[in-house]
């Protein structure tokens, strides 16, 4: 599976453009020290998806085509992203397809495109985050004391039993 | 931001209004309210509180709700204003002071109810009044006796409503949390400031001419005499069209206090200057503060905040409204940052001449390639005085923390103690 929309899959040949935009909030700006002020919401996708029909296939792309058009707030995808794939519930806008009769030859939906722009920010961080951005916090212990070192793995910070085993 | 009503968090908002305010010469104390757009089915009714809170829990106002209207199927507009307006809505008797403590007028104002919503600065412990107030509203008298002992009233960033005195220190607010680009306001000018100060003379009833001024608290008569102080602003061009500023109805102005009133005014009205500006403001300042502002590269001003109008992002900013009482050039001061040899940054000030400045040095998160380290600075501030000219400072700094983001390894180098600022932040305080 390439893609799904609300549940109905397409497996066949299409082609994926995948967008991320972190657009600044309204009270972005210049400053007075002439810097940029980038208030970030969070970042958001969008992925442009064109796919092309395969002779044969037409039911399926009926599905497809019958769940893309749904007119619903939100529409529940699942597209690629990095190595696998992660769900958007997104709004899909831009929706075209194109109708071709060939020579001798069968008439048939040839291809969509269309995009899926995501509802809610992929990623974003607290407004604790960014105010006070720093070391991820230390482990649970009360009296950590200097010459010491922790890893911070999968399971949170492990002190390591000889401080010469850090990199230092 | 979200709001809390009745300990439902609504955080799906739509569009927030938060612009508090406040008079700074006291002759009105603005009520202050909210209106927020919530997407919800729920009902909200009106008649309770509904506080506004940033994403960090710091509260920003705890109002009562007046009205709501549900714009659309799924959108409700909450209009909520401050106790003060429940302060309008029921009046108290006329009342004669004579040497009443301020503390204990003000608590009469206020209903059993509400008698836990409100402080008053202590700077007003001592102070008492005399004079007549007439039957009128809660608010009204409470303006009456700010006025008279020169204080504000606010109503946001807090549960109460506060009753303070003006500071006399000033917060910076520095070049990197002012938009580009501010402005310094001019107002007309006030030619004079005029106030009625006030005298009683307990009379019987039958004595009372038809020609005489008098007042009654229901129970004793009082005939009035006034007179009016004025003072002339000196630094008017001439031919200035009169433009007095005059204060006649409060009856609490006596011969022991209009001198004091009448200089405070003239302070405030004598004073043109404005300062019109936006700053990042995540409930870091407020309407009442004084303040510091760049108003530009070579010009500093100085000034008392009289209102906030809040926009918001992931972060909040505002556009602030100042009296400005000062406006200075200022000379560039210079905080360089050294752990041993090595530069770590700088930062670039702008103080007037003779400012005495006190500055809080930063913690320091650096990356250098695939590590990230946190210096400590030595000294907490770096105090000074400006002189004439660019001025340097050095701050030396030492390495508490070194944090290898490939190996994950945290090797802890100069720490006092450790401690979680609180259980939801995801920053440790190094002490």
């Amino acid at each position: 599976m390439i893609f799904s929309v609300d549940g109905i899959q397409w497996k066949y040949g299409c082609t994926v453009e995948k967008i991320a935009e972190m657009p600044p909030s309204e009270i972005s700006g210049l400053m007075l020290d002439k810097t940029y002020f980038n208030d970030v919401l969070g970042m958001y996708l969008t992925y442009k998806i064109h796919i092309e029909v395969p002779i044969g296939r037409e039911s399926e792309y009926a599905q497809l085509y019958a769940a893309i058009t749904d007119p619903i707030g939100t529409h529940v995808c699942t597209v690629p992203y990095s190595g696998g794939s992660i769900q958007v519930n997104g709004r899909i806008e831009n929706i075209k397809d194109v109708y071709v009769r060939m020579p001798k030859k069968k008439v048939h939906w040839k291809g969509i495109e269309f995009d899926i722009i995501s509802n809610h920010p992929s990623k974003t961080y607290s407004l604790g985050t960014v105010l006070t951005r720093g070391v991820p916090p230390l482990p649970s212990e009360t009296d950590v004391n200097v010459g010491e070192a922790y890893i911070y793995g999968t399971s949170g910070w492990e002190q390591l039993a000889d401080a010469e085993d850090s990199y230092y | 931001m979200f709001v809390r009503i009745n300990s439902t968090n609504y955080r799906t908002i739509k569009n927030i209004s938060f612009a508090p305010e406040i008079d700074i010469t006291c002759t009105s104390i603005p009520i202050n309210q909210f209106v927020v757009e919530i997407y919800t089915q729920e009902t909200i009714g009106v008649g309770q509180f509904a506080s506004l809170y940033d994403d960090l829990n710091n509260l920003w106002a705890r109002y009562w709700i007046i009205s709501v209207e549900r714009v659309d199927e799924n959108i409700q507009r909450v209009i909520a204003q401050s106790l003060l307006r429940v302060l309008d809505d029921y009046e108290v008797v006329a009342v004669m002071y004579n040497n009443k403590p301020v503390a204990e007028a003000i608590s009469e104002l206020f209903i059993s109810a509400l008698q836990n919503a409100y402080t008053i600065d202590e700077a007003f412990d001592n102070m008492t009044l005399s004079g007549f107030c007439p039957r009128q509203t809660a608010k009204e008298r409470l303006q009456w006796i700010c006025f008279i002992i020169g204080a504000n009233v606010k109503t946001f960033f807090s549960n109460k409503i506060e009753i303070v005195a003006l500071e006399h220190s000033s917060t910076v607010i520095p070049k990197n949390q002012t938009y580009w680009k501010p402005s310094i306001t001019y107002r007309d000018y006030i030619t004079s400031v005029e106030i009625t100060s006030y005298s009683f003379t307990q009379t019987a009833k039958e004595q009372i001419l038809s020609t005489d001024d008098w007042v009654t608290d229901g129970t004793n008569y009082y005939v009035v005499a006034k007179t009016t102080y004025s003072l002339y602003n000196q630094n008017i061009p001439q031919g200035t069209p009169s433009n007095p500023v005059s204060i006649s109805d409060v009856m609490l102005v006596n011969s022991s206090n209009f001198n004091a009133i009448l200089l405070r005014l003239a302070s405030l009205y004598f004073n043109r200057n404005g300062f019109d500006g936006s700053v990042i403001n995540n409930a870091t300042y407020e309407p009442s503060q004084r303040v510091k502002v760049y108003a530009d590269d070579e010009t500093i001003v100085t000034g008392y905040i009289e209102s906030c109008d809040f926009s918001f992002g992931l972060q909040a900013m505002s556009r602030v409204s100042l009296n400005a009482i000062l406006i200075e050039d200022i000379d560039k001061l210079i905080v360089t940052y050294m752990y041993q040899s090595t530069i770590l940054g700088k930062d670039t000030y702008g103080f007037p001449v003779g400012y005495t400045y006190h500055l809080p040095n930063p913690y320091l998160d650096i990356y250098y390639d695939i590590h990230r380290y946190v210096y400590y600075p030595v000294a907490p501030f770096t105090d000074g005085t400006m002189q004439e000219g660019t001025n340097t400072e050095t701050v030396n700094y030492g390495v508490a923390l070194i944090f290898d983001t490939n190996t994950n390894i945290l090797q802890i180098y100069s720490v006092a103690g450790v401690a979680w600022k609180d259980e939801s932040e995801e920053v440790v305080v190094i002490e």
